[in-house]
């Protein structure tokens, strides 16, 4: 079959041990990124804090080649296999998912449905020669749909008629299926109630519990702090500090984010 | 397809949905720009029947038909641009004169085949020069086209010299310009296809999907992993390739081509896409509606010359009517916001 | 290959570095690049365009008052494309009104109509100006063709069309005249009038221009008005000094005041540009269709040139070419490494 496996049946695998390095991105530089190197293993959350501004939607953005960049190398590794990441098109084909900061702009077409949105990134495994298998995609999709927790999961219905949390699972759903070997998160669950924020940091620990690479930008300190195993904290382009599980304290991202101390990475 | 409500991302329920439509001037509106076209088709022939003499004969209904069809093909075509949010194609213009001409001028000296051919090598030019204008460029669709419009047909008139050509007389192309099936002509039906396999193309394809997708969020079809310049060069191709058929059964008709021959088929293929319901804006719409705002606008064509109309007038008419069918369409967006 | 749009040090590079960095970098940049070639190959090729310079005069005038018109349209990001019609409407209301200066109020009165409803359907009702002014496009043309007759109408007056044509301050005739009018004008509105400045906020951030204050409808009233009544101002000189009006006047000029405007460094998107640009442009295209037209290139050849400046003028812009340039950067950074792939 052209592309990758739909993994439909998504139980989580226990793995609490981040494993080799997936994603290696060094000396990116694009506008508001100086130079930033960031490393995701396998299984492993990274959260990315800073105060709005600090270039770090730039730098994901860069790093899978949404933006472009004007220095730096991205690679990503699977299987023993290492692949260059270049153009957004081929990060996606190589396993890479992103979910953007402006889910309604950048992240879902509103007028369209949920069975829709949801088969965009996953046309080409839904189709044969070209031609849409259309019990495939709505069979996909609502497995998915039901997967996410889409209140109430109606696939044919448009997306935009959804809440907003709604709308980031669906989202969420239209990458879950392909497994990606490495996941970009830009502010999951802004503008989201506090029932679905839930389910979906539930679903960002799932993901990365099968082994996904998990790169995580966030301004909810509480959010960043609870998920990731690794927190980078940007200033003006740059990394300012590294905090691992245990360093990692509201109190200790915001000095970084606001550059009152600078900690080497440990 | 269901009409926005007027409210914003709010929860308020518990199933996440947000409030049910109401039924105002905004949603009347709305629909009436979307299906407006079905009850207007249909009150336009019932006054036609009744009041215009000369309307209903089967020479006339099928006379209709056979005139739409150039321009109907063309316009199933161009609605792939429109869908995908790129307003139209003006260099229709010189698609079709140039297919007409290069079929009839070649098919006299090489053959029907080299000229098909050749043809189809001049649609592809045009469909890159436009797709790769808009789609990596990012430069206007409507400036782009108006610009290999006057290229295309300057090309045109300096090969042709203006002139008229004649095609082989009693080749093919004769042959298929008179031709029927009982009383449907070979025009109709090629129109017919047409719409099947470009609305085939439009709802079950990957290509198609990826063509509504972009028209509605350029953004989020390119986060999607795919690329938007191959999507902006294929709607143009689908135009091209239409424009070409359409130059064909054009010049069959009268076994005859000359660059002038696609005059006016930029608002008229425009106006029945629009006037079918498809959005200027894009991402809505669908090949089957244009195929019913041809009709329309055929139709209402042939009531004006009918009646004594002169060319002026049926421009005026087609002019407001696009102003009009896309003012309803942006009324209703609109309020539903 | 040098990056003529990067902001990089002029003083490292040589004369035709920092020739680069300034076509990158000023508004009017390409207009006189264009200019500068045209006028350096028709001077090698064909001198007699400078000494026949009343007819180039003559053919940038007409180019530049249309263009500069959809410079006010285009600054504020909109667009006018039923200039070409307003252009033979105006013309053939004209001459079909017995009075002269009966007929040319009448005519200037249709082009500001026709700017006014314009400006409804764009900031009223909300369509796009590309379809708005391309469906009055179609349906001016056709009334032009209704009062006309569908044909060319000649003027009453013929001896006032021919003494148009005659020059009236030393070797400009009026129609030059009218055009350096227009063009002080405009360029004082928008540079000097408040008003005129707003037009480019209004086409920079609309919606920021209305927070500020700034009274944006009315402003697209009077930008579409200004383009509506200076191609019925065209519309007027082509018929008097042809002493006909004709009703399928106006698509060439279309075209050429576009590319005009364009290679000015006009900003289809609005909210930057120059009214001086556009009369380099048009100069630029006036010598050129003047010079092609004395070397006996045919019209359709000449359209093909035409047609061709204004598709590279609109894919040159700086947008265009950053997409271009992301799109190079990133089909060589993966052919450069590529390593396994899965």
């Amino acid at each position: 079959m052209v592309g990758r496996d739909l993994g439909l049946d998504l139980a989580s695998k226990r793995t609490t041990t981040p494993g080799a390095v997936v994603l290696d991105a060094q000396g990116i530089t694009a506008p508001r990124v100086n130079n930033v190197s960031v490393q995701v293993r396998a299984g492993e959350i990274v959260g990315l804090g800073g105060l709005v501004g600090a270039g770090r939607s730039e730098l994901v953005r860069a790093i899978i080649g949404a933006d472009d960049r004007t220095a730096g190398s991205v690679t990503l590794t699977h299987n023993g296999k290492t692949v260059t990441v270049s153009s957004y098109q081929s990060a996606v084909r190589n396993g890479v998912a992103y979910v953007p900061e402006e889910r309604r702009m950048d992240g879902l077409a509103l007028s369209m449905s949920v069975e829709d949105n949801i088969r965009l990134p996953n046309r080409k495994e839904l189709s044969v020669a070209g031609f849409k298998i259309g019990s495939k995609v709505a069979q996909v999709a609502q497995l998915l749909a039901d997967k996410v927790g889409l209140r109430p999961p109606e696939i044919r219905r448009d997306v935009g008629e959804y809440s907003g949390g709604n709308q980031q699972k669906v989202v969420l759903a239209k990458w879950l299926g392909r497994r990606p070997e490495f996941i970009v998160l830009d502010e999951p669950t802004r503008g989201v109630d506090v029932g679905a924020k839930a389910e979906i940091h539930r679903l960002v620990k799932e993901i990365a519990d099968q082994g996904t690479a998990v790169l995580i930008v966030s301004s909810d300190l509480p959010e960043l702090l609870e998920l990731s195993d690794t927190i980078h904290v940007m200033r003006d382009g740059h990394v300012t500090g590294t905090l691992s599980k245990e360093e990692a304290s509201e109190k200790s991202v915001m000095s970084l984010a606001s550059g009152e101390a600078i900690v080497r990475s440990s | 397809m269901t009409t926005k409500s007027a409210s914003a991302e709010i929860t308020t329920t518990d199933i996440g949905v947000t409030a049910k439509r109401r039924l105002g001037v905004a949603e009347i509106l709305a629909w009436s720009s979307r299906n407006g076209v079905f009850v207007f088709t249909a009150l336009l022939i019932i006054a036609a029947l009744l009041f215009v003499d000369g309307f209903a004969s089967l020479y006339n209904v099928t006379d209709v038909f056979h005139r739409a069809a150039p321009v109907g093909i063309v316009a199933v075509g161009m609605t792939f641009v429109v869908i995908s949010g790129n307003y139209l194609d003006l260099s229709v213009v010189a698609q079709v004169a140039t297919a007409g001409v290069i079929l009839i001028a070649v098919s006299n000296t090489h053959g029907i085949f080299i000229a098909i051919v050749a043809a189809l090598m001049a649609a592809i030019l045009f469909a890159l020069v436009n797709g790769i204008a808009v789609g990596v460029f990012k430069a206007n669709a409507v400036i782009v086209t108006l610009a290999t419009t006057f290229i295309g047909l300057g090309v045109l008139r300096y090969f042709s010299g203006g002139s008229i050509f004649f095609g082989p007389p009693d080749g093919i192309i004769k042959a298929f310009g008179v031709g029927k099936v009982g009383p449907i002509p070979y025009s109709a039906i090629v129109l017919l296809v047409m719409t099947i396999l470009l609305s085939i193309l439009l709802n079950r394809t990957n290509f198609g999907f990826l063509i509504r997708s972009f028209g509605v969020n350029e953004s989020a079809t390119r986060l999607g992993g795919s690329n938007t310049a191959l999507i902006v060069i294929g709607a143009f191709l689908v135009t091209a390739i239409a424009a070409m058929v359409a130059g064909f059964v054009l010049a069959a008709f009268s076994n005859t081509a000359v660059s002038n021959d696609g005059v006016g088929y930029d608002f008229r293929a425009l106006a029945a896409i629009i006037v079918g319901g498809t959005s200027v804006f894009g991402g809505r719409g669908s090949v089957f509606r244009t195929l019913l705002g041809v009709i329309f606008v055929s139709v209402l064509t042939n009531i004006l010359v009918l009646s004594g109309i002169s060319f002026g007038y049926q421009q005026i008419a087609l002019g407001a009517l696009i102003v009009f069918a896309v003012s309803l369409d942006a009324i209703g967006r609109k309020v539903a916001r | 290959m040098s990056e003529i749009l990067e902001l990089s040090d002029a003083k490292s590079k040589g004369f035709l570095g920092r020739a680069g960095t300034v076509i990158g970098r000023r508004t009017e940049g390409r207009g006189i690049a264009l200019l500068s070639v045209i006028l350096v190959i028709v001077a090698l090729t064909e001198p007699l365009v400078f000494t026949a310079y009343s007819v180039t005069l003559g053919r940038i005038a007409l180019i530049g008052i249309v263009a500069l018109g959809l410079t006010a349209v285009i600054l504020m990001g909109e667009l006018d494309l039923s200039v070409a019609s307003t252009l033979a409407l105006s013309g053939v209301v004209m001459a079909s009104v017995p009075e002269l200066w009966l007929g040319i109020l009448a005519a200037l009165a249709t082009g500001l109509i026709v700017g006014l409803i314009n400006a409804f359907f764009v900031s009223v009702v909300g369509i796009n100006s590309f379809i708005a002014t391309l469906g009055m496009l179609f349906a001016l043309r056709g009334l032009a063709f209704v009062i006309s007759d569908e044909a060319p109408v000649s003027l009453v007056n013929k001896e006032a069309g021919i003494s148009f044509g005659e020059p009236l301050i030393g070797p400009l005739t009026p129609r030059v005249l009218i055009f350096i009018l227009v063009f002080i004008a405009i360029q004082i509105f928008v540079s000097k009038a408040q008003a005129g400045r707003e037009f480019f906020a209004v086409g920079g951030n609309r919606q920021a221009a209305r927070d500020a204050g700034i009274p944006v409808t009315r402003r697209i009233v009077t930008g579409f008005m200004i383009s509506g009544f200076v191609a019925a101002l065209a519309g007027i000189i082509n018929s008097l000094e042809r002493t006909t009006a004709d009703p399928t006047a106006g698509s060439t000029v279309l075209l050429t005041a576009f590319a005009a405007a364009i290679i000015g460094g006009n900003y289809l998107k609005g909210g930057r540009g120059s009214i001086v640009g556009t009369l380099i442009g048009a100069a630029a295209l006036g010598v050129l269709q003047v010079a092609l037209t004395i070397s006996g290139v045919q019209i359709p050849v000449q359209q093909i040139f035409i047609g061709a400046i204004l598709l590279i003028a609109v894919t040159t812009d700086p947008n265009s070419l950053r997409s271009v340039r992301g799109s190079i950067r990133t089909l060589r950074q993966g052919r450069a490494k590529n390593s396994v792939t899965t």
